[in-house]
């Protein structure tokens, strides 16, 4: 159970308090309703590029880490396809020096070309090592633009190409800045132990005077409901043949996504997982294989991922994973499967309640997605997961004709 | 809304204490050394650790089998039973080992563990390692070792390792005969003769249902924790310290390097960390800003320290621009200098400091910090007052010290660096 209260500023700015009298350190999470769905389809990557230029300092603080450092504190930031969140932990008694610093970039942040030069050849290079450099590093670029054909998930955070960044320009910058970095379009979240009046006390020292802005309506281009399978075949040279289904699915906000993920787990999560034991342990045809949903906040994507073992032809491994899937979904799980899959999500929820900052991302996330509760609430909807529910969702997702594939052969040399 | 605030003055900041803990004892309990920590968070851990590791494994690979194949399953039930049954339970369960110790960890509730923790001691001490999963292992790692060789980190990672380490046990694999060349009898053998001995266990959660009858298949392992701590052998330097793998198709560089640093122990230590932190141990470091933030060739590169009781290593890893490769060489060089001429910005040593203290409070944050911070204090043979000491040692380091302990172990001479990527 996480304790949490809640406030909002006159500027828009929702404040969530959470007590923790044993925690040494405190978190001040700040989560920014922006994401890379929020590009246009000649300039990806940017959110993503921006949220590095957070860093270059802002109007009355010429340098942001060092400050922070001083207090002993550490922060970082990541980028989804929804949103954007930064974050910062530091000693309970500093919690201040945390305010101070993102208050001052969310009133104005400090534009330069320099700090935008570099940041775009880090960002390249980000793009490079985790993307390009990397066998498969491109497999879920192949698979968002087939599934995708008019939805912004269609390219991923990091930029549908590395000329979209390296074209970025500074005017661009401040107009991102000014549309999406207002109080009204962030959730703010202080947790560890600071008491609910100095948190009051502090938000309204700090981020009060900061005005208000547009607030992002998150309406995007729908995508239309996919008829037939969808192929793409990405040569690889030398490593292991691998192939990638993805299948059109539900929100993170649907109830929904509570059953597709404990049918990830009965797929694919141990060696006494359904394609383990059926396509690794017993066929040989796989030497791993995984299914996981996205937690997209428009509708997402439900993967499956194999590498194939050496001596199977990627046709083979295709038609046996299939002849897996469609058995699951005419034979739905023993009451005591899905019990066990219940077990070890309820385990893995408490802990994730027993880190500071996991809690105040967890309570920014929910509270995005429209119902702070849910950060309680969400292991009774998993409970709630019958057998015939795990049958009805697989039936209707996993199917062919919803389904894109991407697949990693060998080319002849 | 306070119209005078001052947003160019920074809130008054409080120096970094330690919060107040005490490491908890190892005690014979049921026959074993046992360390139990209660805990408030309604989650626990059972650790059980054998006092050997990668050292004296008797051949390569050997950790890594029993670490995939440790619940693959006993004479009297299979794998998946004991899966389905730890499943049942809400728990989760790994493997992992270093140069002196192995340690098989389970997690789940408190209320469960004490149900979940006889079935995996049963799994762990009886495993038989059958030969189709032994047979499914080598061609995972096999294939996964077909994908490694594709990467230019692993593939610097691996020569940097190979270079460094005169032990042939420490050479890292590049070749799938490695595995082929594992048996099941090897592998038993070394499970039942080896492996298990010097038996330690760690536990964390509010519930007392540990017995006898939970733990006591344990207390039949023999214990002789004299014995010495091994250490591993290093190459002599060469002139050349530096080595190119050649990678036409790759777009990156991969930078990895290595030099002896100090074992946990040394009086140095805690004066190496604040060293290393200035150089390339945090984000604002010399590293960072010079290669990162100042000339943007790389989204990352840093220095780490590895540390054992009496051994260690310094690491510099990162991803860099191709054809960068000498300005980057020129760079690391260039801020070694700095550090050891105390030549660089103002207020970087107090920040680096800093960083670390906070670093160092805030991992008293974590649920099993007491746990691990005292069971680090028994593995490694350290006093009870180890992390005040450390933590005290670091916050009393002069900027003269700091610059001192770089210029007697950080030196651009002392490391072997691999370099993988095109020809530039």
């Amino acid at each position: 159970m996480i304790e949490f209260e809640t406030f909002t500023l006159d500027n828009g700015l929702r404040v969530i308090h959470h007590y923790d009298s044993l925690k040494s350190s405190a978190v001040l999470n700040i989560l920014y309703n922006v994401g890379a769905r929020d590009e246009s389809k000649d300039k990806t990557g940017f959110a993503h590029l921006f949220e590095h230029l957070m860093f270059g300092g802002s109007e009355n603080i010429p340098e942001y880490d060092g400050p922070l450092q001083e207090a002993g504190g550490q922060n970082n930031a990541f980028t989804t396809n929804d949103l954007t969140n930064y974050y910062i932990q530091v000693p309970v008694e500093n919690i201040e020096t945390a305010f101070w610093l993102e208050s001052d970039r969310m009133k104005k942040l400090n534009f330069s070309q320099k700090s935008l030069d570099v940041q775009i050849g880090v960002v390249i290079e980000e793009f490079k090592q985790r993307y390009l450099n990397q066998p498969y590093g491109q497999a879920f670029m192949h698979i968002r633009s087939n599934a995708y054909k008019k939805h912004p998930y269609q390219w991923p955070t990091i930029g549908k190409e590395i000329a979209h960044i390296e074209e970025a320009k500074l005017a661009d910058v401040v107009g991102f800045f000014a549309k999406f970095y207002v109080p009204n379009n962030a959730i703010a979240c202080v947790a560890g132990n600071v008491s609910l009046e100095r948190t009051k006390e502090l938000f309204n020292k700090w981020f009060s005077d900061i005005s208000a802005g547009g607030v992002n309506k998150n309406k995007y281009p729908q995508e239309e409901k996919q008829t037939q399978p969808r192929r793409f075949i990405a040569p690889q040279a030398n490593s292991q043949k691998a192939i990638y289904l993805a299948f059109h699915s539900c929100s993170r906000k649907d109830k929904a996504f509570y059953t597709l993920d404990l049918i990830s787990d009965i797929l694919s999560n141990g060696k006494n997982s359904v394609f383990y034991r059926k396509l690794v342990d017993e066929e040989n045809i796989f030497t791993n294989i995984d299914a996981y949903v996205g937690e997209e906040l428009d509708p997402s994507l439900f993967y499956i991922s194999g590498k194939i073992a050496a001596n199977i032809t990627v046709e083979k491994a295709e038609s046996s994973l299939w002849n897996v899937i469609e058995t699951f979904k005419s034979t739905a799980p023993s009451e005591s499967d899905l019990a066990r899959r219940k077990n070890k999500l309820i385990t893995a929820r408490k802990y994730q309640e027993t880190d500071l900052l996991n809690k105040a991302m967890a309570l920014c996330m929910a509270e995005n997605m429209g119902n702070i509760n849910l950060v309680n609430t969400e292991a009774d909807y998993y409970n709630l997961v019958s057998v015939d529910d795990i049958k009805a969702q697989s039936n209707n997702i996993l199917t062919k004709e919803n389904c894109t594939t991407v697949v990693y052969d060998k080319v002849t040399q | 809304m306070i119209k005078s605030l001052n947003r160019s003055i920074a809130p008054p900041q409080q120096t970094i204490s330690l919060p107040n803990f005490k490491v908890h004892p190892v005690i014979k309990t049921f026959g074993v050394d046992t360390l139990h920590v209660p805990l408030l968070d309604d989650v626990a851990r059972f650790d059980i650790v054998f006092k050997t590791g990668v050292l004296e494994q008797p051949f390569i690979g050997a950790l890594e089998c029993i670490q995939a194949l440790f619940l693959a399953g006993t004479e009297n039930k299979k794998e998946e039973d004991i899966l389905d049954e730890l499943d049942m339970l809400g728990a989760y369960y790994g493997c992992d080992f270093n140069l002196n110790t192995t340690t098989f960890t389970l997690y789940s509730t408190p209320q469960l563990i004490y149900k979940a923790a006889p079935i995996f001691i049963d799994a762990i001490l009886n495993a038989t390692f059958p030969e189709e999963k032994l047979k499914l292992f080598k061609d995972r790692k096999k294939a996964s070792l077909q994908s490694n060789l594709e990467k230019t980190t692993y593939l610097a990672k691996t020569k940097c390792n190979n270079l460094f380490y005169k032990t042939p046990i420490l050479k890292e694999q590049l070749s799938s005969q490695n595995y082929d060349n594992i048996s099941r009898e090897a592998l038993l053998n070394y499970h039942q003769n080896h492996l298990k001995q010097n038996v330690s266990i760690y536990y964390s959660g509010n519930y007392k249902g540990f017995s006898d009858d939970v733990i006591g298949e344990l207390s039949k392992i023999s214990c002789n924790t004299t014995n010495a701590t091994l250490l591993p052998q290093i190459e002599k330097l060469r002139p050349n310290n530096h080595e190119h793998l050649n990678k036409a198709d790759a777009i990156q560089t991969s930078i990895r390097a290595k030099s002896v640093g100090l074992g946990r122990k040394h009086i140095d230590y805690p004066k190496l960390q604040l060293s290393n932190a200035v150089f390339g141990g945090f984000f604002g470091s010399l590293l960072m800003k010079n290669i990162r933030e100042d000339k943007g060739l790389t989204y990352g590169i840093s220095s780490s320290l590895s540390a054992e009781e009496l051994f260690g290593t310094i690491n510099i890893q990162g991803d860099i621009k191709s054809n960068y490769i000498d300005i980057v060489f020129e760079s690391i060089s260039t801020e070694l200098k700095a550090l050891h001429n105390g030549t660089f910005e103002k207020g970087l040593f107090e920040k680096a400091k800093n960083y670390l203290l906070g670093n160092i409070a805030k991992s008293f944050d974590e649920t099993f910090a007491i746990l691990d911070k005292s069971k680090l204090v028994y593995l490694q043979n350290l006093s009870e007052t180890y992390h005040h000491a450390y933590f005290e040692a670091i916050k009393a380091c002069s900027l003269h010290e700091m610059i001192e302990t770089a210029q007697a172990y950080l030196n651009f001479e002392s490391f072997i660096f691999v370099t993988c990527g095109p020809e530039t």
